[in-house]
């Protein structure tokens, strides 16, 4: 329960354009245990995002290291960090973004198809992550189809289906209303609960922040607090 | 995976509506204006063999040599044995005689005056062999005013000369020529049609009369200046041109004897086969160019399409899946949608081609002179090169440039990809 998953050194991120040097993450030291329930907030522009991208491996940090299951990512080329993002990592986004000609199921299976799980393997996986969305009665609609709750949920099963040990989430309430928002929350702490998923999110939305574990905030790109919170 | 992405490309259609458009108008113009240059070549080459050459033509070398001047005593003779021979012989070919010749003739014109012009004789077998000659020429169609000969002392004439000459159908001329031995013939002659072929090697003063009457007149009896030969095919081969000529030559030609028959072929005069190559490169080059517009037009067109789906490459970037393997799906989407555009392509320029070949387009006074003879009717012509001249670059076409789209979209940064997709 208490096992370390993620630890960021002295980590930094400079962007650079042209001239124009911008630093979004200064000197960040946090380390994310398995089963953490933990939202960054803070006010726009102050570098949630890119700590997201960092942890899920989509971006590199400019300085110090990020230590991802006990591996230094420094040294994961393109390839490993897909690899990594494939198999333990799961993605939530505020826009939803799945694939508009698939069918529900078909956005939850592509997870899987990566991995190259046989086809009873994935129904098997596709139909437990629907079931714990409570979507299983519309697998066979489109996204178009849905409403924007249903199409989180969607996405969520489909970060969750291949059973990573981190899901990270962008405002993944951000695009909800208060109802539909407070039933993501719910469906993500039952699955934080029986699969002890580790999730990460950024977020603004005060109802998230009922539900969080921990809550990191950050001003300016450094961390200014960080709360943990016994339920 | 594979079925993953087919059935995407099936759901949404308007993603590959563009390039399959252009693929297929591509295609479609790459096969139509082939078929329509094939038509042109093969009408031509047959308009030229039927007039003039033969698919191929026998003459001795020493006539060959000195053709400009229509050297009939360096004629073939005992024409009718060769003839029942090379029936024999080559069975893929129908065979017939004809002699060229020059000389004067004197005419009256409308104030009484005796004047007197050259002309170029053709003797045809008229009246012999089921009136082939007379099919082949299209000879009932030419003609423009009058008839046919119906006795040895009638014959034709060129429309546009007998009116630059005033001689009418039922007219009297006299033909003034030199015979075999060098010794000068005349004999007077009944006007009995005009013809007008619309192409200057059959306009030009030309007197048409029958073979056995013009080699009387010449004194070269059972010889004629040419033994034409046609593929009963109808389309010049020259694969098939080149094995009776090797064989022909082997048999009856005597290098020594400058008399002896000689076989030549179409693609032997240079005119002619360098025409024939060019048209051949033109197919060649119009490939080339097609695969290069088109790669193009749809690399552009292909970064259009990728636009639309940075979302989709971004989700499935983010879910781990490498960029090769995108890549690599995109390529697959493109050989499946440039199939489609090629098949539709090929499909409508065929037809294009066959309705063509079918009805054909008037070109009437378009085209006029040189030693290539131009039908009035252009049609184009189906040949199973049709199958893969457009298709195979329509494929190609549609590879390089969803691979160079493709590259551009894959060289930006994940987290850029993402970026625009405003997560
Ligand atoms: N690719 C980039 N190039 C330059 N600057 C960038 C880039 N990405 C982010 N930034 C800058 O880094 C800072 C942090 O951005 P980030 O997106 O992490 O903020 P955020 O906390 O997620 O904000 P929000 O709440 O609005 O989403 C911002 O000032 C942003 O302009
Ligand atoms: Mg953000």
């Amino acid at each position: 329960m208490n096992e370390e998953i993620i630890r960021l050194e002295n980590l930094s991120k400079t962007f650079v354009s042209g001239e124009i040097k911008f630093t979004a993450l200064k000197d960040i030291n946090l380390s994310f245990k398995k089963s953490e329930f933990t939202g960054m907030v803070g006010p726009s522009g102050s570098g949630k995002t890119t700590l997201l991208n960092i942890i899920g491996l989509i971006d590199k940090p400019t300085d110090g290291k990020y230590i991802l299951f006990g591996e230094n990512s420094q040294a994961f080329n393109f390839r490993t960090a897909s690899a990594y993002r494939k198999k333990h990592i799961g993605f939530i986004f505020q826009t939803f973004n799945l694939l508009p000609v698939y069918t529900v199921y078909e956005n939850v299976e592509l997870a899987l198809l990566l991995l190259k799980k046989t086809e009873s393997e994935r129904k098997d996986a596709v139909m437990q992550a629907l079931e714990l969305v409570g979507l299983k009665d519309l697998k066979d609609k489109k996204p178009p189809q849905l409403s924007g709750g249903e199409s989180q949920r969607v996405a969520i099963a489909r970060a969750i289906v291949k059973k990573p040990e981190i899901v990270i989430a962008d405002e993944p309430t951000a695009n909800l209303d208060a109802k539909n928002a407070h039933s993501i929350m719910q469906t993500m702490i039952r699955i934080n609960k029986e699969l002890e998923t580790s999730f990460i999110f950024a977020t603004h939305d005060e109802k998230v922040m009922l539900y969080l574990s921990r809550i990191i905030k950050l001003e300016d790109g450094n961390v200014s607090e960080d709360i943990k919170i016994n339920s | 995976m594979i079925k993953f992405i087919i059935k995407g490309l099936l759901r949404d259609k308007s993603r590959s509506k563009l390039q399959i458009f252009i693929v297929t108008i591509g295609v479609f113009l790459t096969v139509a204006i082939s078929g329509y240059m094939k038509g042109v070549t093969s009408d031509m080459i047959n308009e030229t063999a039927r007039l003039k050459s033969g698919h191929v033509r026998i003459t001795t070398k020493e006539f060959l040599e000195n053709e400009k001047n229509l050297p009939i005593n360096f004629s073939i003779c005992n024409c009718e044995n060769l003839i029942l021979e090379l029936k024999k012989d080559f069975p893929d070919f129908s065979w017939t005689g004809r002699t060229h010749f020059r000389g004067t003739i004197l005419f009256q014109d409308s104030s009484g005056n005796i004047k007197q012009g050259p002309f170029i004789g053709l003797g045809l077998e008229l009246n012999s062999n089921g009136g082939d000659e007379i099919k082949r020429l299209n000879l009932y169609k030419a003609i423009y005013k009058g008839k046919l000969p119906e006795s040895d002392n009638e014959i034709l004439l060129a429309e546009e000369f007998a009116n630059r000459i005033k001689v009418k159908p039922g007219n009297k001329l006299i033909i003034l020529t030199q015979n075999n031995d060098n010794i000068p013939v005349s004999k007077e002659y009944v006007v009995a049609g005009t013809v007008k072929y619309g192409v200057q090697a059959m306009d030009n003063a030309l007197i048409i009369l029958n073979l056995q009457e013009a080699a009387k007149l010449l004194d070269i009896e059972n010889c004629c200046t040419e033994i034409l030969g046609f593929l009963n095919s109808g389309f010049y081969d020259n694969t098939i041109c080149e094995n009776a000529q090797i064989n022909f030559n082997k048999k009856f030609h005597d290098s020594n004897n400058p008399q002896s028959p000689f076989m030549s072929k179409m693609k032997d005069d240079p005119e002619f086969s360098f025409y024939i190559e060019y048209m051949e490169n033109f197919t060649g080059l119009m490939a080339t160019i097609l695969i290069m517009i088109l790669s193009v037009v749809l690399w552009n067109a292909g970064l259009l399409s990728g636009l639309r789906r940075y979302n989709e490459f971004g989700i499935r970037l983010a879910m781990g899946e490498e960029k090769s393997q995108i890549f690599k799906t995109l390529l697959l989407e493109a050989l499946v949608i440039g199939i489609i555009g090629s098949v539709a392509g090929t499909i409508l320029g065929i037809g294009f081609t066959l309705i063509l070949q079918r009805y054909g387009i008037n070109i009437t006074g378009m085209m006029q002179g040189g030693t290539m003879i131009m039908p009035d009717v252009i049609r184009a012509r189906y040949t199973n090169e049709l199958l893969y001249i457009g298709f195979i670059p329509g494929v190609i076409a549609m590879f390089i440039g969803n691979a160079i789209s493709g590259t551009m979209i894959f060289r930006r940064r994940i987290s850029s990809l993402l970026k625009e997709l405003e997560i």
